[in-house]
């Protein structure tokens, strides 16, 4: 179950922001290199919210000897109480143009209670090589298509997080590709409006997102998965609620480290 | 009636017991209370029946110690995550490894 909510939460944060126009420029940068954010994620026990992990995104600035990239990273711990139970310590990373956000490398690291997943997807257009491993089976390699401007799970959440939510109205909807487990999924994102929530800030008002995934048995239907991003530049998500088969959680945010405003 | 309670106790107790192990923090409140209503009403009946009260107590009892060890638990213990030098490097590793693919990439 843990194992599912960790997979499905990641899922769900990649909705974090609607994007309403499908520019492939940046409008801005909501945030910047050395941004921390963390969260802590519940699962919701007949009422009882039940703390279980502590997800943290982080962006940093990685060089090679010809570029620059940005290195945006999440990961995924459970709390030392559950690991005796169920023990997972996730990586997702991407390799990003700074610039236009575009992303050159992906790569996975699941660890969940000892089962091993791992992933690496290298972009050459609209082909990615992937190396992959499950379990104890060896690497394996293949190489796979993707509709134009498929992002990989990390790449989206702050590639989102620049595009102008501020202009949305109320009902809009767009629909978008991610490429996850070598498959590529679509998925719809709703605006529901503004709302005032309770943050680490204070209150603050929030564009409040709805998020569904099509074809898919996870996240299904937008009033029950709801997003909270700050109504600002920053546009930090700082509360997301989530229904999946097996039950509904929330992830809330409790750190917010070297914000670009 | 007194069946039918018994089975509700046990039960309870069995739950109770369960997420008092599990680090599920307050949520055992609900099976302990189950537990200790009819643990009562248990004690009640062996009581008017002139029966030996032992078993309602017994119920009534690791209902209570159940939820004080979850609720005390849950109080004394905070959320965090364990250090893990074994998670560090595999993220450093993924770095170093990941700067080679780059590089490979120009």
């Amino acid at each position: 179950m843990p194992q599912k909510l960790i997979r499905n939460v990641f899922i769900l944060l990649l909705f974090t922001f609607h994007q309403y126009n499908s520019a492939q420029e940046l409008s801005s940068k909501s945030f910047k290199s050395g941004e921390h954010l963390a969260f802590q994620a519940s699962y919701n026990m007949s009422g009882v919210l039940t703390t279980f992990a502590e997800v943290n995104m982080k962006v940093a600035t990685v060089k090679t000897s010809k570029n620059s990239y940005l290195h945006l990273k999440c990961t995924a711990n459970t709390y030392k109480k559950w690991d005796g139970f169920f023990k997972i310590r996730d990586l997702y990373e991407s390799y990003v143009s700074p610039y236009s956000l575009k992303p050159s490398l992906y790569k996975r690291d699941n660890n969940e209670n000892g089962t091993i997943r791992k992933e690496k997807y290298i972009y050459k257009g609209n082909t990615i090589q992937s190396t992959y491993v499950r379990g104890k089976s060896g690497e394996v390699k293949a190489n796979f298509t993707i509709p134009a401007n498929t992002r990989d799970i990390v790449s989206t959440i702050y590639y989102i997080r620049n595009l102008p939510i501020e202009n949305a109205n109320t009902g809009d909807q767009k629909d978008f590709n991610i490429v996850f487990d070598r498959k590529t999924k679509s998925a719809t994102l709703t605006f529901l409006g503004t709302e005032t929530v309770s943050t680490i800030f204070g209150n603050k008002k929030c564009y409040k997102i709805g998020v569904s995934l099509k074809k898919d048995i996870l996240l299904k239907g937008k009033s029950s998965n709801i997003i909270y991003i700050t109504a600002d530049k920053n546009k930090v998500p700082v509360l997301i609620k989530f229904s999946i088969p097996v039950g509904s959680g929330q992830l809330k945010l409790t750190k917010a480290n070297n914000l670009k405003y | 009636m007194k069946l039918l309670t018994s089975i509700i106790a046990i039960l309870g107790v069995i739950i109770t017991i369960a997420f008092t192990i599990f680090p599920i923090g307050n949520l055992t409140i609900f099976p302990a209370i189950i537990t200790i209503l009819c643990g009562v009403i248990l004690y009640k009946i062996y009581d008017k029946e002139g029966s030996n009260t032992m078993f309602p107590k017994v119920i009534i009892g690791l209902a209570i110690v159940g939820a004080l060890v979850s609720i005390g638990r849950s109080a004394l213990t905070s959320d965090k995550v364990a250090p893990d030098v074994q998670f560090e490097e595999r993220q450093e590793k993924s770095n170093k490894e990941a700067v080679d693919d780059l590089e490979g990439l120009e």
